[in-house]
């Protein structure tokens, strides 16, 4: 309806009403948009992430085409190892045999020294195809790519590559020294959007050059996977079938061991973030995140939905007077509903703000490189803003609604009346953020629980004050650190304690039994913190053999190699090859299982066998110290390393830091569900607290009437605090089941795991009462205590 | 102005049914000022309500400047009492984060046709006395100056009808009768009022009393 009074004027009217009307609830209007700012900057950080992970790779045009050659390596028992490379002829083959592939381009990653101006850079680098960038059409900004890689010199740089090298952002025909081979400059690219492509280095040397890394892998007879295969495939073409028809030409190229476990997949270019192969956990974190957002901003709306509800009693007369005076129920829901819609663009405002702020400490949680980039890109902005309004149209429709259908007759002749009853949504809300805030806390403790199962007791090791530098075991080192003041002993392992080890499929019967080979001496178990279970490690010889000639097992080896009980297994031989020919060597002790590797893989059958470590490759050296004056023991450390003739500096870490750094992803969970449980209590309290406040404002009267009939305070207390506590009962009912179901998948993922505790959950329960109480009792007690005269005035 | 005809509303709770009105006929001219009395819980109130088309008869028949508005949408209803009706109330009901200016303005809000509303504020407030109160709040003001206030929101969309719910009841005699000449002069210039009230001697002011007996009319008066 056109009025008499003009827009502007009736903006101004309504923005007046909607200001005093926050003024004068400004402590709870406070809450409210606090808790809607924090619950829209989860939802806008975790769509930032996200943005990014789905968007992978979005500025390739025709991505949806492209694909990227992975390696899968599985085995029976064995967790499959997927590696973003694949074998460099693969390329070759698919050129020739699979039309539906249109083209198809290498990229070998490398380090190189690149000389400029007798300044030397160690930089990574890609030894590349030309066809790659026809693959991959990358923004150019001068030359042509394609043809710049045809030259064996030729090279192509990112923008700030270039400058980086050359000084500015366009030096075409540039010479670069590359491992001692001239490059020329032959076209520069758009650098790369950080965190938006699986490409992590801007330059790219051609493929053809005789330095190539594709020289020596292209030879017949090999098979190693170290080169990136990009293809793109013919519209309409499945890359499933491009897969199968890949697979019998692949089998040729492989070793006869090798058969059954090696594969090649075709993985969009697009699906590379999220994939679980490369980076695992990154998905589960993505979506326990998303959930756990969700849940916050459900808890700040709703938080908004019950005090808004509960303020707008003061409201009433308003409503009515609006009604008399002409206005219609629609006109009445569009007010509240326009104010909803501000007050949740201020909180979008805030939230806003509070990205800016928590959106580094985010992505170092995340692993992501999310911007909230508003500036380059508007649309951001515009998205924002409708989010924003949609969030505020879902907050409002219900308190508009009750609000236009109250009776007007009732609101003007008395207060109070048409809402005496909290309504039930407010009941459902509440509970439901209750149930939301306990299956929270349960889930917290659950993952808390089993991190510190994972770096304890699944380890099953010590690793107490345990050293490992990186070195082949140099006896001269070993022997004067042994004698060092702070160190209680050292001793030698190769590197697959920490990397994925060695494997053979060893020969068992007519099994074949992917084993992992590791190389320790005997001292070292004992540094571990490893007792055997059977036999005795006295007979290996303390500094290793030229050629093993004993082994000892894990458990699991003995299980699976079907020796009977470890004792029964001493003493058999077991294959350390896949040679037919080989007879097997004995056991001489069975060890308990330890890994350290992941607890959400399982322990494989493992053998360990002790050869002389001085003759170099890599390896470990275990120094275990006292725990007494550490600074000046890894000071000794050092300084021995050095006046031992070691040439490279000394890389060392304690075996706890690995271990912490193993278990990032549980801690990384660990803390999603810390940080948004905190988030969540912290809303859940405050909109009790607000709730609390509108109950006792509601309710002034007949608390007025209890006591003027003789009712105690404390009887008056236990009322409201026995009403406020209800919901927060009834969302254990759905709180306990959803979290149990929920946190015993978490915990199936896992090969070693704590057991789900029940008692976590009325724990759990006791928590969110706790804080209904705290929150609401406080202001119940004041409410309680008024003398009765008071309330009663009050209407 | 209005007729009332056979006019019932009732209540109806799980239980019991309660007859606020029953069978009520009345009949207004434009320009009357009608007095209602009678008990408390009578249904003058919910009378006042029906006739304000803030609430709809069960039953009957009511014509408002001859157009029938008993069957009306709660939209319709809306709209003719912005556009024909005002309301003065006991309790005065001022919203009290406006201020008295901007209380007035609620009136135009939903509204045709002021052109100049700040002149008509400006004016009503004249009209009652309070144009030096105009960016008061509500609760800076006595209960005499509130339902001054309340009378120039009434006033300022023009109303060709004005329902007053006993208007002077939470006021003392001397701001009782000021409210009073007050509705008088309104009615002088030509509108029609219909008051509740407890009060003879505010009905006295009026032309004609209407006496009311459980949601039945028992008697009329004519001054």
């Amino acid at each position: 309806m056109s009025g008499g009074i003009s827009l502007w004027g009736r903006i101004r009217h309504f923005a007046t009403a909607y200001v005093r009307n926050l003024y004068a609830t400004r402590l709870l209007s406070a809450i409210a948009i606090a808790g809607l700012a924090v619950g829209l900057a989860g939802a806008l950080m975790l769509a930032l992430v996200a943005r990014d992970a789905l968007g992978f790779n979005g500025f390739v045009p025709d991505r949806e085409r492209i694909y990227l050659g992975l390696s899968v390596l599985s085995g029976p028992g064995m967790a499959p190892v997927v590696n973003d490379t694949s074998n460099s002829r693969a390329a070759g083959l698919i050129q020739a045999n699979l039309p539906d592939v249109e083209a198809v381009g290498r990229l070998s990653p490398a380090e190189a020294s690149l000389r400029h101006n007798g300044e030397t850079i160690r930089a990574k680098i890609y030894w590349a195809d030309p066809e790659i960038f026809d693959i991959l059409r990358l923004p150019v900004v001068a030359g042509r790519p394609k043809q710049a890689l045809n030259s064996p010199d030729g090279l192509v740089m990112t923008q700030s590559e270039s400058v980086r090298h050359f000084g500015r952002a366009n030096a075409l025909g540039a010479v670069i020294d590359l491992d001692g081979t001239p490059m020329v400059l032959r076209a520069v690219i758009a650098d790369l959007p950080a965190g938006m492509t699986d490409l992590d280095r801007g330059i790219f040397a051609s493929g053809k050059s005789a330095k190539s890394s594709f020289g020596a892998s292209d030879a017949p007879g090999q098979f190693t996977i170290s080169a990136r295969t990009y293809m793109r495939l013919r519209r309409g073409a499945s890359p499933a079938a491009a897969e199968r028809r890949l697979a019998p030409l692949i089998d040729g190229m492989l070793p006869d061991f090798m058969r059954s476990g090696y594969a090649m997949r075709l993985v969009p270019i697009g699906a590379l973030a999220l994939h679980p192969g490369l980076h695992a956990g990154v998905r589960e974190r993505l979506e326990v995140g998303s959930l756990v957002a969700a849940f916050i901003l459900f808890i700040a709306v709703s938080n908004y939905v019950n005090l808004s509800t509960a303020l707008s009693v003061r409201r009433w007369r308003e409503i009515g007077v609006r009604a008399a005076c002409g206005a219609t129920r629609g006109r009445i829901a569009q007010q509240f509903l326009a104010e909803a819609v501000v007050t949740v663009l201020i909180a979008a405002l805030l939230g806003a703000a509070l990205v800016e702020l928590a959106l580094p400490s985010l992505n170092a949680l995340f692993q992501t490189q999310a911007r909230f980039d508003y500036v380059t890109r508007p649309m951001l902005l515009l998205w924002l803003v409708a989010g924003g309004i949609a969030v505020g149209l879902a907050a409002g429709a219900y308190p508009a609604f009750v609000l236009s259908g109250l009776s007007p007759a009732a609101l003007l002749r008395d207060r109070g009346v048409g809402m005496t009853r909290r309504p039930v949504v407010a009941d459902v809300l509440v509970t439901l953020q209750f149930a939301i805030l306990i299956g929270l806390m349960v889930a917290l403790a659950v993952v808390y629980q089993q991190r510190r199962f994972a770096m304890t007791e699944a380890l099953r090791l010590d690793v107490d004050q345990l050293l490992v530098v990186d070195a082949p075991c140099p006896a001269s080192f070993r022997q004067e650190v042994e004698k060092l003041p702070g160190v209680r002993g050292t001793s030698c392992i190769d590197r697959g304690l920490l990397d994925p080890p060695n494997f053979i499929f060893a020969r068992i019967g007519s099994q074949r039994i992917p084993t992992d080979l590791i190389s320790i001496l005997p001292s070292g178990f004992s540094l571990l913190g490893i007792a055997p279970v059977a036999g005795s490690l006295s007979l290996l010889p303390p500094d290793g053999e030229q050629s093993p000639r004993r082994m000892v097992v894990n458990e699991t080896a003995v299980r699976r190699f079907g020796l009977g009980s470890a004792s029964a297994a001493i003493g058999k031989l077991v294959p350390m090859s896949s040679d037919p020919s080989d007879a097997g060597v004995p056991i001489v002790a069975v060890v308990p299982d330890f890994s350290l590797q992941s607890v959400d893989t399982m322990i494989k059958p493992t053998i360990y066998f002790d050869q002389p470590h001085s003759q170099g490759g890599p390896g470990l050296v275990l120094i275990k110290l006292t725990g007494r004056d550490i600074p000046e023991a890894l000071a000794a450390i050092d300084r021995l390393w050095r006046q031992t003739g070691q040439q490279q500096p000394i890389q060392r870490k304690f075996l706890s830091d690995h271990v912490e750094e193993l278990y990032r992803n549980l801690e990384r969970n660990s803390w999603i569900f810390g940080l948004f449980s905190g988030v969540a209590a912290l809303l859940s309290a405050t909109g009790i607290a607000g709730m609390a406040i509108a109950t006792a404002e509601r309710r002034t009267k007949e608390i007025g009437i209890r006591k003027a009939l003789g009712a105690r305070t404390d009887q008056v207390l236990m009322l409201l605090l026995g009403r406020m506590s209800r919901p927060v009962l009834w969302a254990n009912l759905i709180a306990w089941p959803c979290a149990w179901w929920m946190m015993r998948n978490w915990l199936n993922g896992f090969a070693y795991r704590v057991p789900l505790h029940l008692w976590l959950f009325p724990a759990a329960a006791l928590v969110a009462l706790a804080i209904t109480l705290c929150s609401a009792g406080l202001l119940a007690w004041n409410v309680a205590r008024r003398r009765p005269i008071e309330a009663l005035r009050y209407e | 102005m209005l007729t009332l005809t056979d006019i019932t509303k009732s209540y109806r709770t799980s239980e019991i049914e309660t007859r606020a009105l029953d069978a009520v006929s009345l009949e207004v001219a434009e320009g009357e000022f009608l007095a209602v009395m009678g008990p408390s819980g009578c249904g003058k109130s919910t009378l006042l309500n029906v006739i304000g088309l803030l609430d709809r008869p069960t039953q009957g028949s009511y014509l408002l400047s001859g157009t029938e508005v008993a069957g009306l949408s709660a939209a319709g209803m809306a709209r003719l009492r912005g556009a024909h009706i005002a309301f003065v109330f006991q309790n005065f009901n001022l919203i009290d984060d406006l201020t008295v200016a901007e209380n007035i303005e609620v009136s135009l809000l939903y509204r045709h046709g002021e052109a100049a509303p700040k002149d008509r504020i400006a004016e009503v407030l004249d009209k009652v006395g309070m144009a030096h109160r105009a960016g008061h709040r509500p609760q800076q003001l006595s209960g005499g100056q509130q339902q001054r206030v309340a009378i120039a929101r009434a006033l300022a969309g023009k109303p060709s009808l004005i329902l007053a719910d006993e208007p002077t009841g939470n006021l003392d005699s001397a701001n009782g009768e000021q409210v009073i000449e007050l509705l008088q002069q309104v009615v002088n210039a030509g509108t029609t009022v219909i008051m509740v009230t407890h009060s003879h001697r505010d009905a006295a002011a009026a032309q004609r009393i209407v006496e009311m007996l459980d949601g039945r009319i028992v008697g009329e008066t004519r001054l």
